[in-house]
C-alpha cells in the first residue's frame, strides 16, 4: 500500500469537514450583517449601517426582560434535565429494571408527540399545582421537553464506559459511589456537555409549551420574537441572535483558554 | 432502581397521566365510542400520503445528517490540538444560539432568486440566469439538515472521544490497516453515539414545523402542519388525537426497528 | 497508588447518591405543594391581541383610553399560535386566564362558540352598534375591523389598459403572463371562490363549492403560482422584490408594501372582505367589564385611531369622519368602495362554509400537496 495514502485521505477528510463547518456557520454569518441594516426589514446585503437594533434590544424592556427570563429558565431546565436524565440513564443502562425498553421509549416519547398536544394535556395539571405563570412552572414544562435529549445522549455514553474500570476500582476498595464519581462521571463528561447544551438550547427556543404555561404577566424571548414577526420581521431578531452568538463565542474561547492553563 | 424514580414521578404527574386522559378521546366521534377517526385517517388518501412523505423527508434528513455528521465527529475526535477542537466545536454550536426563526430567514435571504447563492453562482459563471432554489423540497432539506446536524455530530463525537485509542493501535500493531481498524474497532464502538444521533434527528425531523412552512412550498406539507390545523383551526381534538396516535405508533415502530439493528453492536463486545 | 487515592476519598461521598435522591424528592415536593393562592375575581381585564403592531394599535386606540374612562386596568397578552387549544384547556381546567379575545375571523369564532368557549354578547351593554358594517352583529361577537382580499398587480409589468381587471384576468396566463402569489394559510375557501369567479360563477353559485370546477381552474394556474405565502410578510417580500407580477392580497398588506416601495396597484373589482370580531371568553369573572370594553371598541373615534396605527379598516362606517381624506378614500368602508365589495359569508348559502370547514381543508390540502 502506498504509505502516503492515509495522509491524502486525511487531507480529503479535512477539506470535506471544513466545507461542512462552513455550511453550519453560513446562516449565522448572514444574520450578523442583517442586524446592522437601517431598513425595518431583514435584508441582505444590509442597507446602511446602524446599531439602533442592538440599542433597542438592550434598552427596551420588551426585549430585555424576556431575554433574561429565557436565559434563567434555560439554565435551570438544563441542569434539572441533565441531573434527572443522568440518574435515569444509569438505571436504564446498568440496572436490572424489568421492561427497560418500554421505559426507554416512554422517556423518549415527549420528543415524538407534538408539543401542542403535550401542552394542552398538561395545562390542567399545572393549574392544579398553581404553576401557571411561575418560573418553576415554565422550567418544569421545559424539562418534559428536554428529558429525551439528556436521556438519549447520556445513556449512549454510559453504554461505552468500560464497566471493567469501575469493577477494578471497586475491587481495589472503592465504594460504588466513589467509583461513580471518580470513574463514571468523568468518562461521560463529553456526553453530559452535549446533553446540557441540547437541553439549554431546546429550552431557549421553546415556544408552544411556554405559551400554555406562561400566564398573563411573563414573556419569554421566543414568544416575543414569534408575536413580533407576525407583523414585521424586524432586525431586532437578528440583533438578538448576534448578541447570543458573540456571548457563546466568548464563552468557548475563554473556556479553552482556562483549560489550557490548567 | 431508585435512580429513575424522581424523573418518573415528575413525568407521571405532568405528562403521562394527562396524556392518558387525552388519548382515549381519539376513540370517540360525536360523543360515541367508535373507530371512525382512525377509519377516516386511513380512508382519506391525504393523510396516508402525507404520513409517508413526512417519514421520507425525515429519513432523508437523517441520512444526510449522518453522512455529513460522522466524518465531522470523527475528525473532531481525532484532532489532538485543543484549539482546533474548540474552533470546530464553536462552528457546531453557533447555529444553536441563532434562533430557528432567524436562521430560516437567513436561508431565505441566501436562497432567494435574487439572493446570495444565485449571485455567487452567476459571478462564478456556473449559471447564466438565477435558479429557483427556494420553496421546494431541496430548500426544506437544506434548512432541516442545517438545524439537525449538530444533534447528530455531538452525540457521535461524545462517544468517539471515549474510545480507547490503544484499541486501534493494538489492532494496527496486529497487522490491520487503517480501514480495517476503523471498520472492526472504531465504527462498532461508536454505534451507541450513532444510535443516539439518528434517534434525535429522525424523531425531531418527523415533527418539524417552522422550517418546512417557511422554506418549502405547499408541496412540503407535513404531519405537524396537519395536526396543527386540526387543533388550532378546526379544534377537532378527537381526530387530532387519532393523527397523533398514528404518528406516535409509526415513530415507535421505526425507532424499534432501528434499535434492533443498532443493538447488533453487542456482538462485538 | 490507585488504592490509596480511592480510599482517601471514601468518606465525603458515602451515602451521597441517597442524599441526592432524597434532596430531589424534597425539592419536588416543595414544587408541587407550593400553593400561590389565585384570586377568584380580579380587578383587571386580560385581552388577547396578535402582538407587535396589533398590540400597539389596540393599546393606543382602545385600552389606554378605556382605562382612563372607567378606571379598569387592561393587560394585553399576545396570543401566539394555539389560541383555540389554550382556550379549550382553560375551560377544561376552569382556570380562565383571559377575558376578551380580539380580531378573529368568523369561521374561527363560530367554531369557538360551538365548542362553548365564548359568552353570548349582551347587547344591552354593547349598544354602539348602529353604524357597523353588515354582518358585524352576531350572538358570539361584534365586528371590529374588516380586511379585504383583492387582486394586486405590478405596475411596471402591466400599464394603462393592459392591466388585469378581474379574477378572470388573474387566471389568464396567456394575456397576463408572469409568476403569481396566492395564500396558503387559514381558510382555503376564498381561493376556491376566486377560482369559481374566474370561471364566471355568480356569487349565488359559490356554495356548496363545486370542487370540480374550482380545482379545474386552479390546476391551470398552479404552475404559475410561484409563491404560496403562509404569512403576510412573505407576501410583502415577494411584492417588494418583484418576485411576482400579480397576487391575491389583503388591502392592508398591499398598502404596507406600497409604503415600502413596491410598484403595485390595487384592483377593487370583485374584491371581498372578511370581518374580524371581538368576543368574550366563556365563564370569565369579568363578564360585565368585558362587554363594556367591547362596546367601547365600537366607537367611531376610537376605531379611526386604530386605523391610523394599524392601517386596518374599522367596522364602524362613521370612523372615516375622523380620518383625513387621503386615508379615508383608500379604505374599504369609503362609500364608493363599499358598494363594490361583498362578504363571502353573506352570499347565498354562506353558512355552508362554516359547517364544511374540515371537508374543504382536506380537499385543498390534498390538491396543494400533490
Amino acid at each position: 500500500m502506498n504509505p502516503s495514502a492515509p495522509q491524502e485521505k486525511r487531507i480529503l477528510l479535512i477539506g470535506f469537514v471544513t466545507l461542512i463547518l462552513f455550511f453550519l456557520i453560513l446562516p449565522t454569518l448572514m444574520v450578523i450583517p442583517m442586524s446592522i441594516s437601517e431598513t425595518r426589514y431583514l435584508v441582505l446585503p444590509p442597507k446602511g449601517f446602524t446599531l439602533k437594533w442592538f440599542l433597542q434590544f438592550f434598552t427596551d424592556p420588551r426585549w430585555l426582560g424576556p431575554t433574561l427570563l429565557s436565559l434563567r429558565v434555560a439554565l435551570f431546565s438544563a441542569v434539572l434535565s441533565v441531573v434527572l436524565g443522568t440518574l435515569a440513564s444509569l438505571a436504564l443502562v446498568r440496572g436490572r429494571l424489568p421492561g427497560k425498553r418500554v421505559i426507554y421509549i416512554m422517556l423518549m416519547s415527549p420528543m415524538m408527540i407534538p408539543v401542542i398536544v403535550i401542552g394542552f394535556a398538561a395545562y390542567g395539571m399545572f393549574v392544579r399545582f398553581h404553576l401557571i405563570g411561575t418560573t418553576i412552572g415554565i422550567v418544569l414544562a421545559h424539562c418534559i421537553i428536554c428529558i429525551p435529549f439528556s436521556v438519549v445522549v447520556i445513556s449512549a455514553n454510559l453504554q461505552r464506559v468500560d464497566i471493567s474500570l469501575e469493577l477494578a476500582a471497586r475491587n481495589l476498595g472503592a465504594s460504588a459511589r466513589q467509583a461513580f464519581f471518580r470513574i463514571t462521571i468523568p468518562s461521560i463528561k463529553p456526553g453530559i456537555f452535549a446533553a446540557s447544551l441540547f437541553c439549554f438550547v431546546e429550552s431557549l427556543d421553546e415556544l408552544i409549551m411556554t405559551m400554555f404555561i406562561i400566564g398573563t404577566t411573563k414573556m419569554t424571548l421566543p414568544l416575543r420574537i414569534f408575536t413580533e414577526i407576525r407583523f414585521r420581521i424586524s432586525p431586532v431578531i437578528a440583533a438578538a441572535s448576534t448578541v447570543f452568538v458573540i456571548v457563546a463565542t466568548l464563552a468557548i474561547v475563554i473556556s479553552t483558554y482556562i483549560d489550557k492553563k490548567k | 432502581m431508585l435512580l429513575v424514580a424522581p424523573l418518573i414521578i415528575i413525568l407521571c404527574i405532568f405528562y403521562f397521566y394527562p396524556l392518558l386522559k387525552l388519548f382515549p378521546e381519539s376513540l370517540y366521534r360525536d360523543g360515541h365510542l367508535s373507530l371512525e377517526n382512525y377509519n377516516h385517517f386511513f380512508r382519506t388518501p391525504l393523510y396516508t400520503f402525507i404520513l409517508f412523505r413526512t417519514i421520507r423527508i425525515a429519513a432523508e434528513t437523517t441520512i444526510l445528517c449522518f453522512l455529513l455528521g460522522y466524518p465531522t465527529a470523527y475528525l473532531m475526535a481525532s484532532v489532538r490540538n485543543p484549539r482546533i477542537t474548540a474552533l470546530m466545536m464553536l462552528c457546531i454550536m453557533l447555529p444553536f444560539f441563532t434562533s430557528i426563526l432567524a436562521r430560516s430567514y437567513s436561508w431565505i435571504a441566501l436562497l432567494q432568486t435574487k439572493g446570495f447563492v444565485n449571485f455567487v453562482l452567476i459571478n462564478l459563471g456556473f449559471i447564466e440566469r438565477p435558479v429557483r432554489l427556494l420553496y421546494n423540497e431541496y430548500a426544506v432539506l437544506v434548512g432541516m439538515v442545517h438545524i439537525m446536524l449538530p444533534f447528530m455530530i455531538l452525540p457521535i463525537y461524545s462517544v468517539l472521544r471515549n474510545i480507547d485509542t490503544r484499541l486501534v493501535k493494538a489492532a494496527r500493531n496486529l497487522g490491520a490497516n487503517s480501514r480495517e481498524a476503523f471498520i472492526r474497532i472504531t465504527f462498532p464502538l461508536s454505534l451507541p453515539g450513532i444510535g443516539a444521533g439518528v434517534m434525535i434527528t429522525f424523531i425531531l425531523a418527523l415533527g418539524f414545523y417552522i422550517t418546512p412552512a417557511l422554506l418549502g412550498g405547499p408541496s412540503t406539507l407535513m404531519m405537524s402542519t396537519l395536526i396543527d390545523q386540526q387543533v388550532n383551526r378546526l379544534g377537532d381534538w378527537e381526530f387530532a388525537g387519532a393523527i397523533v396516535v398514528v404518528l406516535l405508533a409509526s415513530t415507535i415502530l421505526i425507532v424499534s426497528i432501528f434499535d434492533k439493528l443498532v443493538g447488533l453492536d453487542k456482538i462485538y463486545k | 497508588m490507585k488504592r490509596k487515592q480511592a480510599k482517601g476519598s471514601t468518606k465525603p461521598f458515602s451515602g451521597l447518591s441517597c442524599h441526592y435522591i432524597t434532596g430531589l424528592l424534597a425539592i419536588l415536593f416543595v414544587f408541587l405543594s407550593s400553593s400561590l393562592c389565585l384570586a377568584g375575581k380580579r380587578d383587571y381585564l386580560v385581552v388577547t391581541t396578535w402582538g407587535g403592531l396589533d398590540t400597539e394599535a389596540h393599546r393606543i386606540a382602545y385600552f389606554d383610553p378605556f382605562t382612563k374612562e372607567t378606571g379598569i386596568e387592561i393587560r394585553a397578552v399576545e396570543a401566539g399560535s394555539g389560541l383555540q387549544a389554550k382556550m379549550l384547556a382553560m375551560q377544561k381546567s376552569g382556570n380562565i386566564e383571559w377575558d376578551v379575545i380580539t380580531g378573529d375571523y368568523e369561521f374561527a369564532m363560530i367554531n369557538y362558540y360551538k365548542k362553548g368557549l365564548l359568552e353570548k354578547i349582551d347587547y344591552s351593554i354593547v349598544t354602539n352598534v348602529g353604524d357597523l358594517v353588515d354582518g358585524s352583529i352576531k350572538k358570539w361577537g361584534v365586528g371590529s375591523y374588516v380586511e379585504a382580499y383583492l387582486l394586486v398587480y405590478n405596475t411596471n409589468e402591466f400599464k394603462g389598459e393592459k392591466r388585469p381587471k378581474s379574477w378572470k384576468d388573474f387566471f389568464d396566463v396567456k394575456n397576463f403572463p408572469g409568476p403569481r402569489a396566492m395564500h396558503n394559510w387559514g381558510g382555503p375557501v376564498d381561493n376556491l371562490a376566486i377560482a369559481q369567479m374566474a370561471d364566471g360563477a355568480s356569487t349565488d353559485e359559490f356554495y356548496p363549492v363545486n370542487y370540480k370546477r374550482a380545482f379545474r381552474m386552479l390546476d391551470k394556474i398552479k404552475p404559475h403560482v410561484t409563491v404560496w405565502f403562509t404569512s403576510g410578510d412573505q407576501l410583502m417580500q415577494s411584492l417588494i422584490d418583484e418576485e411576482v407580477v400579480m397576487a391575491v392580497s389583503t388591502d392592508a398588506r398591499a398598502k404596507a408594501a406600497i409604503e415600502q416601495g413596491a410598484p403595485i396597484a390595487l384592483e377593487w373589482n370583485q374584491a371581498f372582505y372578511y370581518l374580524n370580531y371581538n368576543s368574550v371568553v366563556k365563564n370569565t369573572p369579568m363578564k360585565k367589564e368585558a362587554m363594556q370594553l367591547l362596546n367601547f371598541m365600537c366607537r367611531s373615534d376610537r376605531q379611526a385611531e386604530f386605523t391610523k396605527v394599524r392601517k386596518m379598516t374599522g367596522s364602524n362606517i362613521r370612523s372615516i369622519e375622523y380620518l383625513p381624506n387621503e386615508i379615508a378614500r383608500g379604505l374599504l368602508i369609503y362609500p364608493e368602495t363599499l358598494k363594490k365589495v361583498f362578504s363571502l359569508l353573506s352570499v347565498k348559502n354562506g353558512e355552508w362554509t362554516t359547517s364544511h370547514m374540515d371537508e374543504v381543508d382536506e380537499k385543498w390540502n390534498y390538491w396543494i400537496a400533490r
